[in-house]
């Protein structure tokens, strides 16, 4: 069994007991805020307002919680499946805004903010998710070496019949340095699995919007 | 929280994590749902033999998982309605849930509002399939009428 393999499994059986953890929790907190209702109905109750608000913050950080859950479900059946030759192909919509959530504490740290546009359809890719992450980190590391403080927002589409993740620099005070740095990057370097690179093309000649795609290197 | 006919539902929850089962029983019942409770599979089967229109079923169970208690429920009891709730839920145990007949898949922590709409819709669905059975029967189809309350044709537009 490889490294990824073993955590991914080790990942899977965590991520299960993380979601039971937050399933007590957010019904608890929802039974004693069903139970301050209900004293509301029947006269009120001291600092009931301030209760309330109390219950309502706790689920609203488990709805989070279970994003993050979710983000590692999948990081942990995509290595589980790292090997797999029938692995099936991922969706760069699901897989972008994943990256987005679970990176988001490490872009705060160097003052970037990555949103993503939540797309109605998938897109799919041949591409592992494993190889988009990668990708997607090596662009993050992109723009945190230039002093972060860079704006992003992702979006998976389709450009000339290529899957791939539209990547808009859209403010930040280093946002021109990262643009040059994106410029003059249009391969990101580190490796994948044989054979895959990760591109980084302009899109539309904009010189704001590029055009991030995994794609096998004979393509 | 409004009560209404919620009554009328006979739930089963069923999941081994009491605290969780054991709360959001009593949640329903603020609502005016009648939900019992059992903690592993073999409690299951045996409260299933009592009347039940919609099955809460955990998947990741000790001994007997919630695949075979589906398995035996689907078995024994077609015309139940079951929900999959679950912390441990890939892509593949969707599928098979489906496969299997499941009603909906959802993933803890849910909202329970989320839940309650999904059991009104899985015991709505229960009722019209008793009725077009019953309609088929009347007409003498009973083969169609069986494959009704065993809802073969949804488990076989699932596999398309």
């Amino acid at each position: 069994m490889k490294d990824v393999q073993c955590m991914g499994r080790l990942l899977a059986s965590a991520t299960h007991d993380m979601r039971n953890v937050l399933a007590v929790i957010r019904e608890s907190a929802g039974l004693a805020a069903d139970m301050i209702s209900l004293a509301a109905e029947k006269g009120g109750l001291e600092h009931g307002d301030r209760l309330a608000a109390a219950m309502r913050e706790i689920q609203q950080q488990v709805i989070h919680g279970a994003e993050l859950a979710e983000g590692m479900e999948y990081l942990a059946q995509a290595g589980v499946r790292e090997d797999d030759a029938e692995a099936a192909p991922c969706d760069l919509t699901r897989v972008t805004r994943l990256f987005c959530l679970m990176a988001a504490r490490r872009a705060r740290a160097v003052q970037m903010s990555m949103n993503w546009v939540d797309g109605d359809e998938p897109v799919w890719t041949e591409a592992s998710v494993m190889d988009v992450w990668r990708s997607l980190l090596q662009l993050f590391d992109l723009c945190a070496s230039v002093g972060g403080k860079v704006d992003l927002r992702l979006a998976a589409g389709v450009v000339r019949k290529q899957e791939g993740i539209i990547v808009e620099v859209t403010g930040g005070g280093n946002r021109d340095l990262a643009l040059s740095a994106m410029t003059g990057s249009p391969l990101l370097s580190d490796p994948l699995k044989p054979g895959w690179r990760a591109r980084l093309t302009s899109w539309r000649d904009t010189g704001q919007r590029f055009f991030l795609s995994v794609r096998d290197d004979q393509d | 929280m409004t009560k209404g006919n919620n009554e009328d539902i006979k739930i089963l929850l069923v999941d081994d994590e009491k605290q969780f089962v054991d709360t959001l029983a009593e949640r329903l019942a603020m609502r005016g749902f009648s939900a019992r409770v059992a903690y592993d599979g073999p409690q299951a089967l045996k409260a299933v033999e009592e009347p039940t229109d919609v099955i809460v079923l955990d998947l990741r169970m000790p001994g007997m998982d919630g695949f075979e208690v589906l398995r035996n429920v689907k078995k024994s009891n077609p015309q139940v309605q079951v929900i999959i709730l679950t912390g441990h839920g890939g892509d593949a145990e969707e599928q098979t849930a489906y496969r299997m007949g499941a009603y909906n898949f959802l993933k803890k922590p849910m909202d329970i509002d989320e839940l309650l709409g999904s059991i009104r819709m899985a015991y709505r669905d229960k009722l019209e399939n008793a009725m077009v059975a019953v309609s088929l029967a009347e007409g003498g189809d009973f083969d169609a009428a069986r494959d009704v309350m065993a809802e073969k044709d949804i488990l076989a537009e699932h596999d398309k």
